[in-house]
């Protein structure tokens, strides 16, 4: 399906996609590799607001004809994209992979596993519409209620670097099932992938139902400002997030938040560590720690702290940081200069204050440690519950490791945070387990492995409360954000 | 009538009166020299205590069992009936709406409150899913303190489509009400919330500051807002600083769509109704019509004599149907577009009669305005009026109908009328409104319980009432559990 050009060639030339058309442009910004900065994997066209009209104007203009294709046909269409996501996913680095490896520094293994997790994202989007989209009507003698599902409109999808396709995906596809259409806005330093993927997949739909526009800040708040948008749905951090909703308040759109997290691993003393250590370490530190509901904080009974931590540092130990393209690899980069330059200094203020830290994993080649974005995995032991390390989201390999007592201690520090995304619970007791789940402020609980099963992707609202978003994604609740509703009442004398 | 003395109304925290240095003067819209009330006016350290209050009450009241709050629902549902008599007087006295609309309206909160109890328990039950490798659990929890900000034109409902839900989903509420209505509803709050432990139900009163300090507040989880699109904006970019969920229920310029088949005498006195009733001032109000042409002089004489029997007066003079317009900047922005729609040479008729004639001292006094031979799209068919000038618009393509309204920002409600309803429905699918009601200007009482009330574009974000509207009052917590 798709032409993916390897390391080390001539950099990709990514246009904008609009109303069926690539559109270039002079001003174009360079992606670089984060393993190799000296390398750029890409040269972008940047939009700018008279593009991002035109993209939201085609997005309009296809609504009518779109939202009038049968449900069933439009499930059709995201069920096929749904296989081609597939069969990329199976083209390994041959494929799509190839291309998002390069410019996000995630692992291969972790892009296959994203093209897979995006493929059943769509078809459990699908799932989801058949009966959610489905018109409730209730009668008594005197009238008739319809309850009747609309697409919401032109629907600016606004996703990150760090899991550009899943994060897409999860709203490219109750967007279009429901018959709404899409302006995308790619993320400034992982826009290839979704631009190449949306390349191989917009064919499949009518013209001026998808388009991708590329760029920065300026074309976030374009789109928040557009009169014809009706529904932002942004992936990403708090800062953005208000920004857009203080623009996207002058024109009353809707928005759907999936924000940064501060999700607390608690660990209880029945935990078993041969099985568990390296499950939480992958909960922790895939994706060098750069997803959003990754452990960014852990909580470990007093009694076994001191072996816990041992054991957690001897896996660490294992990693091999470098290039995610060198098979030898098992940790990649930062994904951008900025975010290494914050977790650089998380860990300098981290040490001044006295932390206790332990960088661990060693890199592939160390004389090429400078020429990416490189940190080693980091614990730190016995934090101050003060430090921010502890109280902020790092959204990097940093960890701090905290000794509890008590479970209402342990509670009380978990629920202490603005933040309220994920969460996980580390124990073989299952009535346990719930019960403190069903303590803790979060969107989601995770239970003896930090990510969803493939149950848990189907039916689970994803998505966090407080500072941590505003709506979900996913299932039926997550659907209905990317409906509106239309009651009709007939009264029969 | 008797002019009282003003009732001298605090604010309500944690079960208690709170009162305040400064007081607002509420008065009688018909009868401006008669004070009816003097409202404290809070500011952000009444919203700060009033929140932390229902923060506090809220570390309990998530707890209590849902048949729990049921029950205490149920109970405010009785009350608020069996209070009615003692508050309809003076909320006609300061809104200036007759005292059957507030029985009504009364009657119509109760039956929220009871459908908000009664659906609480089904919507609120957990979810499971289990296979081989793991057990999904999707629950559902209250969010925390909510802002209710309620609007003048009808106080009780509108209070109780928010109240209602937020309660039986375990929140803890913080009620502002308006500046010009605020009496009946605080009353009755005030009784409704002994009902409660102490700081489940909040009241604080004022104006603007007090709409900011709630969206501001930290401690506020979600705002819910029903009133104007001005207001709304600035309430969501408060709310944007803390990431809070906002729920607006905003202003509509619904059409009526007459087809040439609608039964006229089943119609008429429902549009007049739909349109009149409240003098015009509630949100899903007929705002304009639309009349074939080939029916297009018949419509306008049934709206003329319907019109023309409105007794226009004091609501609490006997014989009067017709009330006064809320408030001086609602007068004067209708007196404005009606001195407009006159210049603009469509045909302007000033019907029904007075009881007692008023002058602008007694009081914001119009008479009901039926205007015809109106272009499309003059100022009076395109803006939402918020009060009794009707505009009747001739049609001869329905598509163009559509496309006029479609074009619009607003989209609250429609109605169609005809005795088709295969094709009402048809039509109502064309129509970009959160809701359309057939043969009728407003919901039956199987959509009152069951439509999600709302509206889409510039009318509002979410909706209210119903299972549906349930949903805005709580968050998902969904628990993944890996064998």
């Amino acid at each position: 399906m798709l032409d993916i050009v390897k390391a080390g060639s001539a950099p990709l030339t990514i246009d904008n996609f609009v109303d069926g058309a690539w559109i270039g442009g002079e001003t174009r910004f360079e992606v670089r590799d984060p393993g190799r900065t000296a390398d750029v994997v890409a040269r972008v066209a940047a939009a700018d607001a008279a593009l991002v009209d035109r993209a939201v104007a085609a997005a309009a203009g296809a609504l009518k004809s779109w939202s009038r294709v049968p449900v069933a046909e439009r499930a059709a269409l995201v069920l096929k994209a749904a296989d081609l996501i597939e069969a990329e996913a199976e083209k390994g680095l041959d494929g799509l992979a190839g291309v998002v490896v390069r410019e996000t520094g995630m692992l291969p293994a972790e892009i296959v596993l994203e093209l897979r997790g995006a493929a059943f994202a769509a078809r459990d989007n699908v799932t989801a519409a058949q009966a959610a989209l489905e018109p409730v009507v209730i009668e008594d003698a005197t009238s008739i209620v319809r309850i009747e599902r609309r697409p919401i409109g032109v629907v600016a999808a606004i996703v990150p670097w760090n899991a550009p396709i899943v994060l897409l995906i999860r709203k490219f596809a109750p967007a279009l099932v429901a018959g709404d259409t899409l302006v995308i806005k790619t993320p400034p330093t992982a826009p290839a992938g979704i631009a190449l993927l949306m390349a191989a997949l917009a064919p499949l739909f009518p013209k001026g139902v998808i388009n991708v526009v590329h760029g920065g800040a300026e074309v976030g708040a374009a789109l928040a400002a557009h009169p014809k948008v009706r529904l932002i749905s942004f992936t990403g951090g708090g800062v953005a997030a208000r920004a857009i909703m203080r623009t996207a308040a002058d024109t009353l759109k809707n928005v759907q938040f999936e924000l940064g997290g501060n999700d607390a691993a608690i660990v209880l003393d029945d935990f078993d560590l041969d099985k568990g250590i390296p499950m939480l370490a992958a909960g922790a530190f895939h994706r060098s720690g750069q997803f959003c509901f990754a452990i960014k904080r852990l909580y470990v009974p007093e009694a076994i702290y001191d072996a816990f931590f041992e054991r957690l540092a001897a896996h660490l130990d294992k990693v091999r940081i470098g290039h995610p393209l060198d098979p030898r690899t098992t940790f990649g980069p930062i994904n951008n200069p900025g975010q290494l330059a914050f977790l650089n200094g998380l860990v300098a203020k981290t040490r001044a204050a006295g932390g206790d830290l332990v960088e661990l994993g060693q890199p592939v080649d160390p004389a090429t440690w400078a020429e990416g974005n490189y940190i080693r995995p980091t614990l730190v032991r016995r934090p101050g519950p003060d430090f921010e390390v502890v109280t902020c989201e790092q959204f990097g390999p940093v960890l701090p490791v905290i000794a509890y007592d008590s479970l209402d201690e342990v509670v009380a520090l978990a629920n202490g945070t603005e933040y309220g995304l994920g969460s996980s619970i580390w124990t073989t007791d299952f009535d346990r387990g719930l019960a403190l789940a069903r303590r803790l402020e979060a969107g989601m609980t995770f239970i003896n492995k930090n990510a969803q099963s493939r149950l848990g992707r189907r039916h689970m609202p994803f998505g966090g409360i407080k500072q941590s978003g505003i709506g979900t994604e996913n299932a039926e609740a997550g659907l209905a954000e990317f409906t509106e509703i239309h009651a009709i009442n007939i009264h029969k004398a | 009538m008797t002019t009282d003395s003003p009732l001298r109304i605090d604010h309500w925290i944690g079960n208690a009166p709170v009162a305040s240095a400064a007081r607002d003067e509420v008065r009688d819209p018909g009868r401006l020299a008669d004070m009816v009330g003097l409202v404290a006016r809070g500011g952000a350290y009444e919203v700060d205590l009033a929140v932390r209050t229902a923060a506090e009450a809220f570390r309990t009241w998530r707890e209590t069992p849902v048949e729990t709050r049921a029950a205490l629902l149920r109970q405010a549902a009785d009350l608020l009936e069996a209070e009615a008599p003692a508050v309809v007087g003076i909320m006609a006295r300061e809104s200036g709406m007759l005292v059957a609309t507030n029985t009504a309206e009364i009657g119509m909160a109760a039956n929220i409150v009871r459908d908000n109890a009664e659906a609480g328990a089904a919507f609120l039950a957990p979810e499971a899913y289990e296979d081989a490798e793991s057990w999904v659990g999707v629950e559902k929890r209250p969010i925390g303190v909510i802002a209710a900000i309620v609007p003048w034109n009808a106080p009780i409902i509108l209070a109780m489509r928010k109240v209602s839900p937020a309660l039986i989903c375990g929140n803890t509420v913080v009620v502002k009400p308006a500046p010009t209505a605020p009496i009946g509803l605080s009353l009755l709050l005030e009784k409704m919330a002994a009902l409660f432990p102490p700081g489940v139900i909040n009241v604080v009163h004022g104006g603007a500051e007090v709409g900011r300090a709630l969206a501001t507040h930290p401690l506020v989880g979600k705002v819910s807002f029903t009133g104007g699109g001005t207001v709304a904006r600035a309430i969501m970019k408060d709310a944007a600083e803390g990431l809070k969920g906002v729920q607006f229920e905003l202003g509509g310029n619904d059409p009526a769509i007459i087809l040439e088949d609608a039964d006229l005498d089943l119609a008429i006195p429902r549009i007049v109704g739909g349109a009149f009733r409240r003098s015009g001032q509630f949100c899903f109000a007929v705002k304009r019509v639309y009349a074939p042409s080939s029916l297009y002089d018949e419509v306008v004489a049934r709206i003329r004599a319907e019109v023309d029997k409105f007794r226009v007066g004091h609501p609490l003079e006997p014989g009067v149907t017709f009330g006064p317009i809320n408030n001086a900047g609602q007068y004067r922005a209708l007196q404005g577009l009606l001195a407009r729609t006159r210049a603009s040479g469509a045909t302007v008729e000033e019907l029904g009669s007075w009881v007692s004639e008023k002058s602008e001292a007694d009081g914001y006094y119009m008479r009901p305005v039926l205007v015809s031979d109106i272009d499309p799209e003059a100022e009076l068919v395109q803006v939402e009026q918020f009060g009794p000038l009707l505009p009747v618009v001739r049609y001869d393509d329905l598509d163009a109908v559509i496309d006029s309204i479609n074009a619009g920002e607003l989209g609250l409600g429609s109605s169609i009328w005809t005795r088709d309803t295969d094709r009402a429905v048809a039509v109502a699918r064309e129509l970009e409104t959160g809701m359309t009601f057939v043969n009728n200007a407003g919901t039956s009482r199987l959509g009152q319980k069951n439509i999600p009330f709302g509206g889409v574009k510039q009318s509002g974000i979410g909706r209210e009432s119903s299972p549906i509207g349930l949903r805005e009052y709580i968050d998902y917590h969904a628990i993944n559990y890996h064998r």
